[in-house]
């Protein structure tokens, strides 16, 4: 491996993993082997009951139980890495190709967020070479926030989503040290593997057909599911005070670059998959008598979609392939952002330290240049001259029906933030329990959206919906960044399902490429400080009007041709 | 040097003496602690009636208007030149209804402009006033009468910024300050008209509204809806004045100087007032925290670090990741911390060095910072009036020739807004109308650095016909070394 040094732990790579049979030098891989030669029935007998192993099914049990232990990355790839050769013809690889940690450590940029900001082990001359950039940042910040060594602050406050780890992790533990250079590796967003490894049951083909809440009681979280994805992600890519993953406004005024707006389906497909989506699934059994027959596939599906228990394989799967899964997924990204953003305000508040930190607003709020000629967005109802939060983690959800509670809360929140700047404290505390309820709510209702079926009409009302939305907010780089993305997403998938044709529209997704440098495509190893500068000048200066125009455009057009 | 400023003086030698016993004066009204407060308001607290001005022109005394000033036999002129500068010159009203911005207020609060202000601040809705404090708050600048009583149509009204708005409500004084020069030290000392002749008053008068005062806000919130920001400069603002007035001193050499120190230390004084106030939690208009007391361009600054005008920031911080503190108004207490011996251990530089920690604090306490304020200001008292009494009579051209050097060099490295404005100002103060020639180019190009290329909202400059190319950072940076090379050749 490249970066195997002699100070660094090496990194697992798939050369090195025996390809017959890679299960048997981990204890996971016994397990798996066992589980395999007694075949389903001792499966079966084997399996608890996650009621009785967890105690109690906690309601909202989908995200996996941040205190449960993480056992490392070593023990995930020992299967995770290469199917034996047996497997297919057992029907292991149907729904899982076993390839995931080598797609992640070979190509996903969440391996290297640690590599790219670790300070130790480092010589002078080292930080001074081209591709330490990122390194050399993270020195300087450590610096400029006046953090010493021992203090643990660069532990608590950049590893939480450098390298996935929680708040209530032992810093000093060999364990932890050893897993850092991993990154944000398989349990950062999986969930913490303690519970589900200590069982066989992850290990049988059974496993597929649990559902999301008996995996969770086992740690696992549900990540199949657009809701509980996006939430996982934006814990990291928004913020999560609560998991100790928070970027102040001290850490960008150190050095930190700011984070770009986020656009699940876009950034899903930018790291790339390590997994299958359910329109791939299940895998080709070449090997297989019957090639049709696919263990658990029923299940498997009413699992994942709601209203279709009573329907068959068959049926499940027509409709499923019918279904605007990857708009669902933008759709989703969407609404999770402005409840992750809420989430984010109301555990402030809880938190006098954080509230008020400049960090929880838009930047262009403050930062835009005293210019006269370049015109600002500001929100309805604000009073001018107050901060305000970002409006990309505010796509609304117009074309969701406008339920009423959202209407209410968004009073609520205006009337906060207009008193004060930086808002009122007290005033979003009082509101806490009807926060509380209403982000309840909303997760149980995105949780159960991301289970349906999305039909193209609804794609299509919802996109442009958005866009008209969105269309005054465009003078702000972020939102335009993410209504394009989010348009390209649903236009594309429209175009793919033969909804659409290309030739009319691609033309405007090509200039909305260009004019706002949405592509994400930048080398694993890279980091983003190198296009930190594009991404501020094209903030600043990009062409507002011919986003408008293109959007518009794209807009028309699918009005125009609705079959 | 004493015979050149002879020839240049326009006014009579004899006269020499009515500035001193001017300058004096004003000295007297400083070190005076007992003011007598203007009947009917309340007991001023100790450091407004060190000024005499703010409790002076107080919002509940009464108002006559400028009609009662402007009698033809009074200040309505026109009469004939006078000899002495202590007659009334007797035609102050025509010269400010002409040609005095203040006349125009009345016409500026109902433009288009200040209409879109007031919407965009939900004062004003469908054509009414739905908030009458935020809109008293606009009257008490743009108007004599603060108060909604009266009418739009009334004459009182239009007439804007006048008589009374400085020099206090008449209503008390107005039929006994004509009766000879006993009547109008009596009406100045115990019936309420304000003196404006003493340089460091009359700069706390204009500050009432140029900087603000507790009933006077104009904050960031207006400035955003689309109001200027205040960047008021005594000597500055005198230079451009229609003045209906005659000061003695004008044409001195240290004319110019005196007026920028005054200035400096009265802005000072309404600051702390204030941001006082602000940070109080007991204004009607501002809510803490209050954005117009950081520098604007800690803020709206170029997150990718391209500065588009000569001086416009990159991200620079004086505390990592906090708004700079607004030092504009401040300014007059580092010069008096300067002036003093003991500057490093003063109790002036202990108190601005807590006041602007606990600015820069994100998570201070706003009760602590009003707090503060408080001290630094009756501190600023204090060395004026038992420290430092005759800092203004001693001020000369020369001690603005020296500041302005020492601010000009500190302003190269840091390349700030605001530190190189405040230096232009002073270097401008230190600079005779008919000063050497070979400094006006630099300062030209120093100027010019600071203008934003379109007329923006803030720092707001008029626009000069022919549009000014902003020189570049190093062209900037040369142009401010051949002023400080300019200044220092002057230098005894």
């Amino acid at each position: 491996m490249i970066r195997s040094t002699a100070d660094a732990p090496a990194r697992f790579s798939s050369n090195w993993i025996p390809l017959v049979c890679p299960g048997l030098f981990g204890s996971a891989g016994l397990r798996l082997f066992f589980a395999l030669s007694m075949g389903v029935l001792v499966a079966n007998a084997s399996a608890a009951d996650p009621l009785e192993t967890n105690g109690t099914l906690n309601a909202s049990a989908e995200l996996a139980n941040p205190h449960l232990k993480q056992m490392g990355i070593k023990e995930c790839q020992a299967c995770h890495s290469q199917p034996g050769f047996l497997y297919p013809k057992l029907g292991v690889t149907q729904f899982v190709r076993l390839t995931e940690a080598v797609q992640w450590n070979e190509r996903d940029k969440h391996a290297y967020a640690y590599e790219l900001v670790r300070i130790d082990q480092l010589s002078e001359s080292e930080f001074e070479l081209p591709e330490k950039q990122s390194n050399r940042r993270a020195r300087d910040m450590h610096t400029k926030l006046g953090w010493k060594q021992g203090d643990n602050q660069f532990e608590r406050k950049c590893l939480s989503c450098h390298a996935g780890t929680n708040p209530q992790d032992e810093l000093d533990s060999s364990h932890f040290r050893d897993n850092l250079i991993y990154g944000v590796q398989c349990e950062a967003c999986h969930g913490a593997a303690e519970k589900y490894l200590q069982t066989t049951e992850h290990q049988q083909p059974t496993w597929r057909a649990k559902s999301p809440e008996e995996k969770a009681a086992l740690g696992m979280t549900d990540l199949s599911n657009a809701a509980i994805c996006a939430e996982v992600c934006l814990s990291c890519h928004l913020g999560n005070i609560q998991q100790g993953r928070f970027i102040s406004h001290d850490m960008y005024a150190a050095g930190h670059p700011p984070l770009p707006p986020f656009e699940l389906q876009t950034f899903l497909d930018a790291m790339p998959p390590h997994w299958g989506t359910i329109h791939q699934k299940p895998y080709e059994n070449e090997f297989a008598e019957d090639k049709t027959s696919f263990q658990f596939e029923h299940e498997y599906l009413t699992r994942h979609f709601t209203g279709m228990d009573s329907k068959s394989t068959q049926q499940i799967r027509q409709e499923v392939q019918s279904s605007f899964e990857r708009t669902k997924r933008s759709m989703v990204g969407a609404m999770v952002s402005q409840s992750s953003a809420l989430q984010l305000v109301q555990d402030a508040a809880n938190q006098p330290a954080s509230w008020g930190d400049y960090s929880l607003f838009d930047c262009m709020g403050c930062h835009q240049t005293l210019y006269k000629d370049r015109s600002r967005y500001r929100p309805e109802g604000r009073v001018p001259g107050r901060p305000f939060p970002p409006h990309w983690s505010s796509l609304s959800d117009t074309a969701l029906e406008a339920v009423s509670p959202a209407v209410e809360i968004n009073t609520k929140l205006n009337q906060a933030f207009n008193k004060v700047p930086f808002g009122d404290r007290e005033k979003i505390l009082q509101d806490s329990l009807l926060f509380t309820q209403f982000q309840s709510d909303r997760r149980k209702r995105w949780i159960g959206f991301s289970k349906e079926i999305i039909d193209s009409q609804s794609t299509r009302e919802w996109l442009i919906a958005l866009i008209d939305e969105q269309s005054p907010k465009l003078t702000d780089y972020w939102v335009a960044k993410q209504t394009a993305w989010i348009a390209t997403i649903v236009v594309r998938e429209l175009i793919e399902k033969n909804e659409l044709e290309a030739s009319r529209i691609e033309a405007d997704l090509d200039s909305l490429h260009r004019i706002l440098h949405l592509d994400l495509n930048t080398p694993q190893k890279q980091s983003v400080l190198t296009e930190q500068g594009t991404t501020l000048q094209t903030a600043q200066s990009f062409d507002v009007e011919a986003v408008r125009y293109h959007l518009d455009s794209i807009s028309n057009k699918l009005q125009s041709s609705v079959k | 040097m004493r015979p050149q400023f002879i020839r240049k003086c326009r006014w009579p030698l004899g006269e020499m003496a009515a500035l001193t016993l001017l300058v004096s004066m004003s000295s007297i009204l400083l070190q005076a602690e007992d003011t007598v407060p203007f009947p009917g308001t309340t007991e001023p607290n100790r450091v407004d009636s060190l000024w005499g001005v703010t409790e002076l022109i107080h919002p509940t005394a009464a108002l006559r208007g400028a009609a009662s000033c402007a009698s033809s036999g009074c200040h309505g002129g026109p009469r004939a030149g006078v000899s002495s500068v202590l007659a009334p010159r007797g035609s102050e009203y025509p010269l400010f209804l002409e040609s005095d911005p203040h006349g125009r207020s009345w016409r500026t609060l109902n433009s288009a402009a200040s209409i879109e202000i007031l919407t965009k601040l939900g004062i004003l809705s469908d054509g009414s006033i739905v908030q009458p404090a935020a809109y008293e708050n606009c009257l008490a600048c743009h108007n004599t009468d603060r108060s909604l009583s009266i009418d739009g149509i009334s004459p009182n009204r239009a007439e804007g910024v006048a008589c009374e708005s400085c020099h206090g409500p008449s209503e008390a004084w107005y039929d006994q300050h004509y009766q000879g020069p006993e009547s109008v030290w009596r009406a100045k000392t115990e019936l309420g008209l304000v003196d404006t002749k003493p340089l460091l008053q009359r700069a706390r008068a204009c500050a009432l509204c140029h900087v603000g005062a507790k009933d006077r806000d104009m904050n960031h919130d207006i400035i955003a809806a689309g109001h200027p920001a205040l960047y008021f400069d005594m000597a500055v603002y005198h230079e451009a004045y229609p003045k209906h007035w005659r000061d003695p001193e004008a044409g001195t050499e240290s004319y110019r100087a005196k007026l920028w120190l005054a200035g400096q230390i009265a802005k000072a004084d309404a600051e702390l007032e204030l941001l006082q106030a602000r940070a109080a939690k007991t204004h009607s208009v501002s809510v803490w925290p209050e954005f117009a007391q950081y520098q604007c361009t800690s803020c709206h600054n170029t997150l990718d670090g391209q500065p588009r005008t000569t001086l416009e920031p990159s991200i620079d911080w004086e505390v990592l990741g906090r708004a700079s503190v607004r030092r504009w108004n401040l300014q007059g207490t580092d010069l008096l911390i300067a002036n003093d011996d003991n500057a490093k251990d003063s109790e002036l530089s202990v108190l601005l060095g807590e006041l602007l920690a606990s600015l820069h604090d994100s998570s201070a306490r706003p009760e602590q910072i009003s707090r503060d304020a408080q001290s630094l200001r009756a501190a600023v008292a204090t060395t004026l009036t038992s420290k430092q009494p005759s800092i203004l009579t001693q001020w000369n051209s020369e001690s603005q020739r020296l500041i302005a050097i020492q601010q000009l060099q500190e302003a190269i490295p840091t390349l700030n807004w605001e530190q190189a404005a405040l230096a232009y100002v002073a270097a401008w103060s230190a600079s005779q109308p008919m000063a050497s020639p070979e400094l006006q180019p630099p300062m030209n190009t120093v100027r010019n650095g600071l203008l934003f290329p379109f007329r923006s909202q803030s720092p707001f400059f008029p626009r000069s016909e022919t549009p000014i190319v902003p020189p570049s950072r190093p062209e900037w940076t040369q142009a401010v070394s051949r002023v400080i090379q300019s200044l220092e050749k002057v230098g005894p």
